[in-house]
């Protein structure tokens, strides 16, 4: 049973932040104490801010959207409470998580700051100790962010502060580090002896969220490096009646042969480290200005939207239309 | 050794003090000069071994690096002015069990040298070389008759005044068992 902890009745000052567990650790919450005991043991914190914990979830689906929604809901019903916002979730699918957030949320005039444990030695995330060490440090790295005169929904898991929709993952050759970088060196901040804002950050106003909550859950997501070659294609064949959208994950790569092969009447949406391509109408064709977890986020986003849409009016948009439109700034201008 | 000195009150004493050791010294105006992090470090107390740090006014900058230092482990050195303690900062700082990484210090004027030279000198043996360098001025008036053994006793041992002055201090220094530093040996 997942929980979302109202807001305690005692007064909570203007620089408190909120910090919302959505996952992170390899031990999950079994309780909201349970939460409450783990940050009151963890005395750093509260150096740095006065810290409101809410379990969210006590097992959160990485996959999945339903602790994303409770999260956005809780936001925006207690928006003014707080002076910022921290959301941890897993590392796993975390870059999609964040963007599908951030879509939800839409524009904010506060830091809506979304952190993980990441490190550059990917052999060191087999030990759990290792990994609530790291989320600590990320966590308080969020904090410190949360407090300052910037706005936006932004990643800072590692060294760098950067719009959630601008966030790639670089990879080195040998795979065992993995850094979050942005995709156009739009960077809000970096962590050198306190977070050092840079020009680009955009500073605090009276923005608040305006939750779109219709997101839509009948998309398949097909990761082709983790299925077999004789499965793959039957997979993309076996799409049911009742898919909206599938998502192909190319990984590293992707051969865009694979069009060939793909469902003629619903959206398809081809994801990899070289580039986001929608195939729709029987055509291909190339969306250079979003990052594959923005475009995957936007993509389920934009379904749900559409259909919710289309029972309110009858102007109809292609999907490539949609994922071209600028929402919560989210289109790369210039890449590097 | 390399330290990352926070000091906004002191006008630059407590930063001569540690550069008058020979230790790599970072300071928060060159972080706040510079672009971003250097490229080899993801994380920023990686670039430094301890940290010296003025907190009798603490903002929030120094909360959060002093956070992270204690998670860290890494080995801090906190000075405050007499009177000035900032009180809810030490007691949180005081929270987290000991053994801490974290020395809190309350200084005068005249002891703050010899703190943060004992500090430096706890974590870089090799800050005893730079302890011998000499650094550091020191204008005195002297007596008509001070000045004469001076002379007298810089002729008979063929030195330079100013050294033999630093000769007569290193042979009182070393002599002296009450001087802490000696009783720490």
């Amino acid at each position: 049973m997942t929980v979302v902890s109202k807001a305690k009745s005692k007064k909570i000052s203007r620089s408190t932040v909120a910090l919302l567990y959505l996952g992170g650790r390899d031990l999950p919450f079994t309780s909201q104490r349970e939460l409450e005991r783990w940050c009151v043991g963890f005395l750093e914190l509260f150096l740095v801010a006065a810290v409101q914990p809410i379990l969210v979830s006590k097992k959160p689906n990485p996959g999945g959207i339903i602790h994303l929604l409770r999260a956005v809901r809780f936001i925006a019903r207690e928006w003014n409470r707080y002076t910022g916002f921290v959301i941890t979730l897993h590392r796993s699918r975390f870059l999609y998580a964040a963007n599908l957030m951030s879509f939800m949320l839409g524009i904010v005039g506060k830091p809506v700051i979304f952190t993980t444990a990441t490190s550059n030695d990917v052999e060191k995330l087999h030990d759990s100790q290792f990994v609530d060490t790291l989320l600590q440090s990320n966590i308080m790295n969020a904090l410190q962010a949360a407090t300052m005169n910037v706005r936006g929904t932004l990643v800072l898991a590692g060294a760098q502060m950067i719009p959630a929709t601008h966030t790639i993952i670089l990879r080195a050759k040998e795979k065992t580090d993995e850094r979050f970088r942005s995709a156009d060196n739009q960077v809000y901040g970096h962590v050198d002896f306190g977070i050092q804002v840079t020009k680009h950050a955009l500073t605090r106003n009276d923005d608040r969220p305006t939750p779109q909550l219709h997101i839509e859950e009948r998309i398949r997501y097909i990761n082709v490096n983790a299925t077999p070659e004789e499965e793959l294609f039957h997979l993309i064949h076996d799409v049911s009646r009742d898919c909206t959208g599938v998502i192909i994950d190319g990984g590293e790569s992707l051969r865009l042969s694979i069009t060939q092969e793909l469902p003629k009447k619903i959206p398809v949406l081809l994801v990899s480290t070289e580039g986001v391509h929608i195939y729709e109408d029987e055509k291909l064709i190339s969306i250079p200005q979003l990052t594959r977890y923005a475009a995957a986020a936007k993509f389920t986003w934009v379904l749900g939207s559409i259909a919710d849409r289309s029972r309110r009016d009858r102007k109809r948009k292609t999907v490539r239309e949609w994922l071209n439109t600028d929402f919560i700034h989210e289109i790369i201008q210039k890449r590097p | 050794m390399r330290a990352y000195v926070h000091d906004e009150k002191t006008d630059g004493k407590l930063l001569a003090l540690c550069e008058a050791t020979g230790i790599d010294i970072l300071t928060s105006d060159q972080v706040r000069r510079r672009k971003k992090l250097p490229e080899q470090y993801d994380f920023f107390l990686d670039q430094v071994d301890v940290l010296i740090m003025e907190i009798t006014k603490p903002t929030q900058d120094i909360h959060f690096i002093l956070a992270q230092a204690i998670l860290a482990d890494k080995p801090v050195l906190c000075v405050y002015a007499k009177n000035q303690s900032p009180r809810e900062l030490l007691r949180h700082i005081n929270k987290k069990p000991a053994p801490r990484p974290i020395k809190t210090f309350s200084y005068t004027g005249n002891t703050l040298g010899s703190v943060v030279i004992q500090f430096i000198r706890t974590h870089d043996p090799e800050a005893r070389e730079h302890d011998e360098k000499p650094s550091i001025k020191f204008t005195i008036r002297l007596t008509p008759r001070n000045e004469r053994y001076i002379s007298w006793y810089s002729e008979r041992y063929a030195l330079p005044k100013a050294d033999a002055i630093r000769k007569l201090l290193d042979e009182r220094d070393t002599l002296d068992p009450d001087f802490p530093e000696n009783a720490a040996k």
